[in-house]
């Protein structure tokens, strides 16, 4: 017990030194500005879609195109879920983020003060944009459509995933399956899961996990396939959604309109396939994001008011202004 | 200070002065070298982390805003939402109930002064870090891959990662016991399960029966995060609102589940005090006993009648909960094939997906938890006696502090997350502080029922010596709290390191949000060589912990 008194000395020391490391540790980092009112450091921030293990791999190239062409320092965090990514945003904290299109919509909708800078194409030429797919195991007869998947176990990837849960559950609500996507429709409709990834959604369809699921199309059509993960037949398609609008790079609005505007020449001009790999900033096959994309292409807020239209047919609580 | 030396009257005072200072000995020496070393790794670590103050000032009007779209609570359909918590609620005594199951054997293994050999000892501890090594997540994935989405999987998951806790805290409060009681039974010819039945598990019993609830707690909460993968309840419900940004509605589903915890907290605390207040004993005993036989067993005392209620009615829910969720326990047996299969995906453990990015990783890990832990120590420690009895000045006090720790637990993580995401941004220094904060929860809460598990011997010594608030605290309760403080800082240690949710969302990366990710991909081997890894730092820290608990015992 004695030996306990003693150790008050030694630990009131290691407090004391503990709040004057605090104390002082601030004050530092006021960044210098690049060119264009751009600050000195610009955080992006994104959440891992698919190939994580690659973790970073997809965004290296463009970090160094942005380093490059701005002399702006990128400080890349990624995130486990929108919810960090969004609110970073609102808060003003994170300077560029690449977002899904619901993400996008419900960022807006709590009050994030964004512009978008363009949205990624799959390959050169094709407008941004994508599909999902409602999947169910190749040899399984029992469903063959969004009707078929009432009460059973299904899995979406992410309650802020467009493909994976928004247009889902928008289907199912205009199939009848289930009367909006407030959670407590969902749980009544079916047993809802969230894989947490397009690929885990896929792949639980293909373990039986899930008696049917859904995931965005390059995931199903090419990722899994060249992966090995995954047959042609594997999976059966039972149903398809209407086009998404691409995902997107965001700006905060606060950085100010002449850095916004030369973001976004950056982005959709050099932010591709090509342009990177011409600078051999990118090895082939270059792939940008976690989403594997060729490259950007400009978007505009008003190319996501079908996100919107799809979302109020949800009638789910996320949908509307926070 | 009170020096009981120089209070004591008398004639029979030793003629020489006693030393006021304690001599220099190595196991000083040893002490001030370990705290040393453990204030070189804060620094370090802090440095690391760039952390500062002037950040948290700068975000407070981000964090009024945040909390602004969060107010007020709302909870559209009560009667749903609370049939949910109770569903859950069913899972997380299911899944603590089978942790203690599989644990007291462990922990009588593994505890320094019952466990049969040096081998069966490291082994049973190596079991039950293991345990804690794979975060619940990474169980229900495996169990769910293995027996399909259910229920059941969820339930093994909480049980399995529990034994984790239970093991470790369960072995240290039967380490702490008092030999005395167990040598009395051996004296009487006592086999050595009755010696350690009579002599060690009263004495462990309280402790036991809080940690018990306490997991109970824990489970409830983590089971938000198993709805995910299907295990259903009112964890579906709050991560659709949390992760949808739907916040007012989250916070009516937190205010349901901060309602529980207290009930259970209040449950506890009485058992507890049912418990540590010793009946005047043998009272009862000769005068029902009939003449001519001798009653060696032990009277129906309140204590006892309390004891027995509890066991039942644990035992009545534990039934009811297997029958209203509608789990057959059999089906673990039928799919033991197919676990093992899953848990040999993980072999042989791979560290090399992600090449040095690994170590990085694991460096950023451990500087976030070792500033994390400091910081948590320093906030939970005064906090967490203020809300013990024997410390408490007044009862207004000691409710204050224990409603703001179990206020502090009720908060999710992802709420306590994008907090300091609004207020300092995304990175490893909001996850820190988020982790300190949310330490307050977890220490806070042992470092309180630790304090009221002391012997108020020399509290009233103290007392009737004159001593003041000040003395009693200083000399009575924290020289017997020290061992306990030290064990359980180190354990918290041991949990902010281990922990993923927080960092995850906060863009912090580490080790925990590489584990998610490669469990996510299917990428099982390399979920094995960081399960691996885990297995390997925890191991290291409860080496320091015992060996620390053992110089300040």
């Amino acid at each position: 017990m004695n030996a306990s008194v003693r150790g008050r000395g030694p630990a009131a020391l290691a407090l004391s030194c503990l709040l004057l490391l605090t104390a002082c540790g601030g004050g530092d980092g006021e960044d210098a500005t690049a060119e264009d009112g751009l600050p000195g450091t610009l955080v992006l921030a994104a959440i891992p879609n698919e190939n994580s293990t690659d973790l970073a791999a997809g965004y290296e190239p463009l970090i160094e195109l942005i380093t490059q062409e701005t002399g702006a320092e990128v400080e890349f965090r990624q995130a486990s879920d929108y919810a960090g990514v969004v609110e970073g945003l609102i808060a003003g904290h994170v300077d560029i983020a690449f977002l899904g299109p619901f993400a996008y919509t419900v960022a807006l909708d709590n009050g994030a003060e964004i512009t978008p800078l363009g949205a990624v194409a799959p390959a050169e030429g094709v407008p941004a944009g994508y599909r999902s797919y409602g999947l169910t195991q190749g040899d399984n007869d029992a469903i063959d459509g969004l009707a078929d998947f009432a009460g059973r176990d299904v899995c979406f990837v992410d309650p802020g995933s467009t493909s994976g849960f928004l247009y889902p559950s928008a289907g199912l609500t205009e199939a009848g399956v289930i009367d909006s996507a407030r959670e407590e429709d969902l749980t009544a409709g079916l047993r809802p899961v969230y894989a947490g990834g397009h690929d885990a959604s896929a792949l639980a369809v293909l373990n039986g996990d899930c008696e049917a699921g859904f995931a965005m199309e390059s995931m199903v059509d090419q990722t899994l396939i060249d992966s090995g993960d995954l047959a042609e037949g594997d999976l059966k398609k039972v149903w398809t959604s209407e086009v998404i609008p691409g995902s997107l790079f965001v700006a905060r609005s606060e950085l100010g309109e002449a850095a916004t505007e030369r973001l976004t020449t950056l982005f959709t001009e050099r932010a591709n396939a090509d342009h990177l790999m011409g600078e051999g900033l990118c090895d082939s096959p270059c792939l940008l994001t976690g989403e594997e994309a060729w490259g950007v292409v400009p978007a505009t807020d008003a190319d996501y008011d079908s996100v919107r239209r799809v979302c109020a047919t949800t009638r789910s609580d996320k949908c509307e202004e926070g | 200070m009170a020096e009981p030396g120089h209070a004591g009257p008398g004639p029979a005072r030793p003629p020489v002065r006693p030393p006021v200072r304690p001599p220099l000995t190595a196991r000083h020496a040893r002490l001030t070298a370990a705290v040393l070393l453990a204030l070189a790794a804060v620094v370090t670590s802090a440095v690391s982390l760039d952390v500062s103050l002037t950040a948290f000032t700068e975000g407070a009007e981000d964090v009024g805003n945040l909390i602004d779209r969060m107010l007020p609570a709302r909870l559209d359909e009560p009667g749903r939402i609370v049939d949910l918590a109770v569903e859950t609620l069913l899972i997380a005594v299911l899944g603590t109930v089978l942790a203690t199951v599989l644990s007291v054997p462990l922990a009588f293994l593994a505890a320094r002064n019952t466990g049969p050999g040096r081998l069966v000892r490291t082994g049973a501890r190596g079991v039950i870090t293991f345990c804690r090594a794979v975060p619940d997540l990474v169980f229900a994935v495996l169990l769910v891959r293995a027996m399909g989405i259910g229920v059941l999987p969820g339930v093994l998951a909480l049980g399995l990662h529990s034994v984790g806790m239970l093991g470790k805290v369960f072995a240290e409060a039967i380490e702490d016991s008092d030999p005395g009681p167990r040598e009395a039974a051996r004296a009487t010819g006592a086999g050595r399960l009755q010696e350690l039945a009579a002599g060690v598990l009263p004495q462990v019993v309280p402790a036991w029966i809080s940690l018990f609830v306490y997991r109970i707690d824990i489970n409830l909460r983590t089971s938000v995060v198993l709805g995910f993968v299907g295990a259903g309840g009112i964890g579906f419900a709050l991560q659709d609102a949390l992760r949808g940004l739907v916040y007012d509605r989250a916070l009516g589903i937190v205010v349901v589940i901060l309602v529980i915890i207290a009930g259970m907290e209040l449950l506890s605390i009485g058992l507890r005090r049912l418990l540590l207040t010793r009946p005047v004993a043998g009272r009862a005993a000769g005068a029902t006993a009939p003449r001519d036989t001798v009653r060696v067993t032990a009277p129906w005392s309140r204590e006892r009648i309390a004891r027995f209620g509890s066991a039942a009615l644990l035992a009545a829910v534990t039934v009811h909960g297997l029958f209203a969720l509608e789990i057959d326990p059999r089906e673990v047996f039928t799919s033991l094939d197919d676990i093992a299969d899953m848990a040999g995906r993980m072999l042989p453990p791979d560290f090399t997906a992600v090449g040095g990015a690994l170590t990085t990783a694991l460096l950023e890990t451990l500087a976030i938890g070792v500033v994390a832990t400091a910081a948590g120590v320093v906030l939970s420690i005064p906090l967490g006696l203020l809300a013990a009895h024997p410390v408490a000045p007044h009862p207004l006090v000691y409710w204050g502090a224990r409603a703001t720790i179990l206020g502090v637990r009720a908060i999710p993580e992802l709420v306590l997350a994008i907090v300091f995401v609004a207020a300092i941004g995304l990175g490893p220094l909001a996850g820190a502080a988020a982790l300190a904060v949310g330490s307050v929860g977890f220490l806070g809460k042992l470092v309180a029922d630790a304090a009221e598990e002391i012997d108020p011997g020399p509290l009233e010594a103290v007392r009737a010596v004159g001593g003041g608030w000040w003395q009693r605290l200083s000399t009575a309760v924290v020289p017997q709290v020290v061992p306990s403080l030290v064990g359980s800082s180190l354990y918290l240690l041991d949990v902010n390191i281990r922990a993923s949710t927080v960092l995850g969302i906060v863009g912090a990366g580490g080790v925990g949000f590489l584990l998610f990710e490669a469990v996510r991909t299917l990428n099982f081997a390399f979920a094995g060589g960081i399960v691996l890894l885990v297995f390997v730092v925890v191991i290291v820290v409860e080496r320091c912990s015992g060996w620390l608990r053992r110089q300040v015992r």
